[in-house]
C-alpha cells in the first residue's frame, strides 16, 4: 500500500467520517458499467462513501444496482468510532494497489475532506456536484438514481429540491 | 481557439507552454506534471464567492527535493511561468489549493514530507512542507516523546509549514505559530537557497534554537508573501506538561462579551491562563457539534434570534462559550485554578464546566483535544451549518479589550444579517490582541446567495476599515483589496523587494497583493 493511499485512509479516519460511514465495497466484473473514458482502464473496484444521512441506504442500493452485483456480494462494513481498530479495519480493506472508483453522496464537511485527501493521494476527481435533496420519497429516489449514475459515469448535475439538505455527489479514481 | 490546457498562464502562448511542460517533465518526471481536467479539478475547488474559473491552474507539478524546486523556478524564469506553491493546500476558508490568479501553475510540495529532526531535549523540530500535523503527532506518539503540538483546527490534514507561513494560530500556549518558528530554508526566485537565522553558518548547531542570527532577521518577510519557497522550517515544541486541565465557561447573554474579555485579559497576559483563549459564539458551537440550520428552519435569510435561543436551550450552549486550559505541575495547576475560579466567582456570571463534567460531549471534547495537541477534524462541521460549500473566513484583529469585541461583534452581526447570512464566529485571545474569526458560510451552489456573500464580504472589509480594523489574513479572492488597507507605503516597499528578489515575477504574483 502506498504512503499516499495510507494518508487518505488515515485522514478519513481522523476526520470522523468513518465513524458514521458504512463502507461498502464491490468488485466490478467486466460487464459492470464502468466503460467511460479513463475509468474502465483504471478502476476495477467500486467503493461507495456516505456520511451517515437518511439517504445512505437508497444511495447504496443505487450503487449496488449499477455494479450489477448480487445483493450479497456487496460487502458493507459499518466502521465504529475513531479508535485504532477502525483504522486497521479500513486499512485492511484497501491494503492493496487495486485502483478504486470512489463514488459518494456526502455532506459538505465530508465531501471537502474526501476531495482534499483524493488530491493528496494523486487521485482524479471525475466529478463533484452540489445537490439539494429532501428526506422524502422523492429524495430517496434521487439518491438511488445518483448512486447508479455515479457508477455509470452519467451526468449528475442539478440542484434538485430547493428545501432539501445539501449534499455533494462525487466520483473519483484513486 | 480552444486550448488543450484548462488554462494558460497570462501572456504565455500554448506553444510556449507546451515547451515549458516538456521541460518540467524532463526535470521532474512525467508523472509529476499534471494537466488533465480530472487531476486539476481538486486543485481548482474553491469556497470563495467568485467563479472557479478565476482560480483555474494551468498545470500542477510536484517536487520531491530542493533540487527539483530549484529546477522548477529555473524553468519558470525561462518561460515566464507564474508558480503558486502549496505545502498541503489546506487553507480552506482562507483560500484552498487554487492559485491566486488563473493560469498559474501549482507547485505542490506534498511529497516533500520528511520529518527531518525532532530534538526531545531542546524541544525543536525541523520539517519539510508536506508534513502534516497528524504525521507529526503519530511520530511523537510512536516514539513516546514528551512533546506537545500546537495546530489550527483542520489539524490532522494541515501542516506546520503552511500554517506558519500563513501566520496561522493554534490553541495551546505555543499557539502563536510564527512566534515559535525558528529557522527556514527558502528557495529564492533565482534558485539560490537561503537559510535564515543561524542556518547559513557552516557547522552550526543552533539553527533551531536561536531565531535571530546576525544582521537583519529575514524570516518574517517570507510569510504571507511571494519572495521565496520555503522548503524546510524549524519550530519549537512545547514539553508535554504533567497536568493538563481544560475547562469551559458558559455565558448566557450576547452582551456579556465585554465583561468576558475584561475578566480574562489579565489572566492571559500574566500567563495564569497560558493558552490562546477561545470565546465561541452559539452557532460556531452548534455547527461543530453537528447541528444543521435545516434542523431548525428552512426559511431563507439570517437565522432568527429565537432559533438561536432554542438551539442554546436544546444543546446546552452559551451565547458565548469560553475555552481555556491550565498546564503544568499539579501544584502550579492547583494555584492557577484557584485564581481562575475566584476571578469568575467575583464576576458573578459564567458557569464553569470541567472535563470531568463534560465527559466526551462535543464541542468540549474537540476543544480539549485542540488545546492539548491531539489532532481532529471536528470543526469541519461548520460546513454543514448551511451547506453548499461556501466559506470565507473574515478575520479582523483588535486589541484584547471588551469594548473592541463588543463593537466588532455588533458590526459584524448587523452586516451579515443584512445580507441574509449568520454570525458564526469566535474570538481567539492572544496575549494582547484578539483574532476575531468569522466564518462567512453560504450556499455556493446558489448563484444568488453567492452574490450576496460576495457583497457581504466586501461590506465587512469596508465597514471594519472605516472603524480602523483590518484582517490579518484573507482568502485569495480578496488579497489585493486587503493589501490596500495597509497603506501605499507598505505596498510600495513590498513591490520594491519583489522586483529585487524576483525580477520576472514568477513566484505567486498577486499573493497578498504583491506584484512586480
Amino acid at each position: 500500500m502506498s504512503n499516499d493511499r495510507r494518508f487518505v485512509l488515515k485522514g478519513l479516519a481522523a476526520a470522523g467520517l468513518l465513524a458514521a460511514m458504512p463502507w461498502a465495497q464491490a468488485s466490478t466484473s467486466a460487464a459492470a458499467p464502468l466503460a467511460d473514458a479513463g475509468v474502465a482502464d483504471a478502476a476495477t473496484r467500486v467503493t461507495p462513501l456516505v456520511s451517515g444521512s437518511a439517504l445512505d441506504a437508497a444511495f447504496l442500493a443505487g450503487v449496488r444496482q449499477a455494479t450489477a452485483q448480487p445483493a450479497g456480494s456487496l460487502v458493507t462494513q459499518p466502521l465504529q468510532g475513531l479508535e485504532a481498530s477502525t483504522y486497521q479495519q479500513l486499512n485492511a480493506l484497501l491494503n492493496d494497489d487495486t485502483p478504486t472508483l470512489l463514488v459518494g453522496l456526502l455532506d459538505d464537511a465530508a465531501a471537502i475532506l474526501v476531495l482534499d485527501l483524493v488530491r493528496s493521494a494523486g487521485g482524479r476527481v471525475l466529478s463533484a456536484e452540489p445537490h439539494r435533496i429532501g428526506q422524502d420519497s422523492i429524495g430517496q429516489q434521487r439518491a438511488g438514481a445518483l448512486g447508479q449514475a455515479l457508477v455509470a459515469g452519467a451526468a449528475t448535475a442539478g440542484r434538485g429540491q430547493e428545501n432539501g439538505n445539501a449534499y455533494v455527489a462525487l466520483r473519483c479514481v484513486i | 481557439m480552444k486550448s488543450k490546457y484548462q488554462a494558460l498562464p497570462k501572456g504565455v502562448s500554448e506553444n510556449r507552454f507546451d515547451a515549458a511542460i516538456k521541460k518540467f517533465q524532463a526535470a521532474l518526471g512525467a508523472d509529476q506534471v499534471l494537466t488533465s481536467a480530472d487531476h486539476l479539478r481538486p486543485y481548482t475547488k474553491v469556497m470563495m464567492s467568485v467563479p472557479d474559473a478565476r482560480h483555474q491552474p494551468s498545470a500542477v507539478v510536484t517536487a520531491t527535493s530542493v533540487e527539483q524546486v530549484q529546477a522548477v523556478v529555473k524553468i519558470c524564469n525561462e518561460y515566464k511561468i507564474p508558480v503558486w506553491t502549496i505545502s498541503t493546500g489546506r487553507n480552506f476558508g482562507y483560500g484552498s489549493a487554487a492559485p491566486v490568479e488563473r493560469g498559474q501553475i501549482v507547485l505542490d510540495l506534498k511529497k516533500m514530507n520528511k520529518i527531518i529532526h525532532i530534538d526531545p531535549e531542546l524541544c525543536t523540530a525541523l520539517v519539510e512542507p508536506g508534513v502534516t500535523y497528524q504525521q507529526l503527532y503519530d511520530y511523537i506518539e510512536e516514539n513516546k516523546l514528551p512533546l506537545m503540538l500546537s495546530f489550527s483546527a483542520p489539524s490532522a490534514i494541515a501542516g506546520p509549514v503552511g500554517n506558519t507561513m500563513d501566520r496561522g494560530v493554534g490553541y495551546t500556549p505555543y499557539g502563536e505559530h510564527f512566534l515559535m518558528q525558528c529557522g527556514m530554508e527558502v528557495v529564492l526566485a533565482n534558485g539560490d537557497v537561503l537559510r535564515t537565522g543561524m542556518g547559513g553558518v557552516k557547522g552550526d548547531k543552533a539553527w533551531q534554537v536561536f531565531k535571530w542570527g546576525y544582521g537583519p532577521t529575514l524570516d518574517g518577510m517570507f510569510t504571507q508573501s511571494n519572495y521565496g519557497i520555503c522548503t524546510k522550517m524549524g519550530f519549537w515544541l512545547m514539553p508535554k506538561p504533567p497536568v493538563f486541565k481544560p475547562f469551559e465557561i458558559k455565558f448566557d447573554n450576547e452582551a456579556d462579551i465585554n465583561e468576558i474579555v475584561e475578566m480574562l485579559r489579565p489572566l492571559r497576559i500574566a500567563n495564569i491562563i497560558p493558552n490562546a483563549v477561545v470565546i465561541a459564539g452559539t452557532l460556531w458551537e452548534a455547527a461543530t457539534c453537528g447541528v444543521r440550520r435545516s434542523d431548525y428552519t428552512t426559511e431563507p435569510g439570517a437565522t432568527p434570534d429565537s432559533v438561536l435561543a432554542q438551539i442554546r436551550k436544546d444543546k446546552h450552549l452559551g451565547a458565548w462559550n469560553v475555552y481555556c486550559a491550565l498546564y503544568g505541575s499539579p501544584e502550579q495547576v492547583e494555584v492557577n485554578w484557584k485564581i481562575v475560579t475566584e476571578t469568575i466567582k467575583r464576576a458573578g456570571k459564567g458557569r464553569i464546566v470541567t472535563q470531568e463534567e463534560a465527559g466526551d460531549t462535543q464541542p468540549f471534547k474537540y476543544r480539549a483535544q485542540l488545546m492539548s495537541g491531539v489532532p481532529n477534524l471536528q470543526e469541519f462541521g461548520l460546513y454543514n451549518w448551511r451547506g453548499g460549500g461556501g466559506s470565507m473566513w473574515f478575520a479582523p484583529v483588535s486589541q484584547a479589550r471588551g469594548s473592541e469585541c463588543d463593537k466588532q461583534y455588533a458590526l459584524a452581526k448587523k452586516i451579515l444579517n443584512k445580507h441574509g447570512l449568520d454570525y458564526v464566529g469566535e474570538f481567539i485571545v492572544g496575549w494582547r490582541d484578539m483574532h476575531h474569526v468569522i466564518d462567512v458560510l453560504y450556499d455556493r451552489s446558489s448563484e444568488e446567495e453567492t452574490q450576496r456573500a460576495n457583497a457581504c464580504f466586501n461590506e465587512l472589509l469596508d465597514e471594519f476599515e472605516k472603524e480602523g480594523y483590518a484582517v490579518y489574513r484573507v482568502n485569495t479572492a480578496f488579497q489585493e483589496r486587503v493589501a490596500n488597507s495597509y497603506g501605499p507605503v507598505k505596498r510600495s516597499v513590498e513591490r520594491k523587494i519583489k522586483r529585487a528578489l524576483d525580477p520576472n515575477g514568477i513566484l505567486a504574483p498577486g499573493k497578498s497583493g504583491i506584484n512586480i
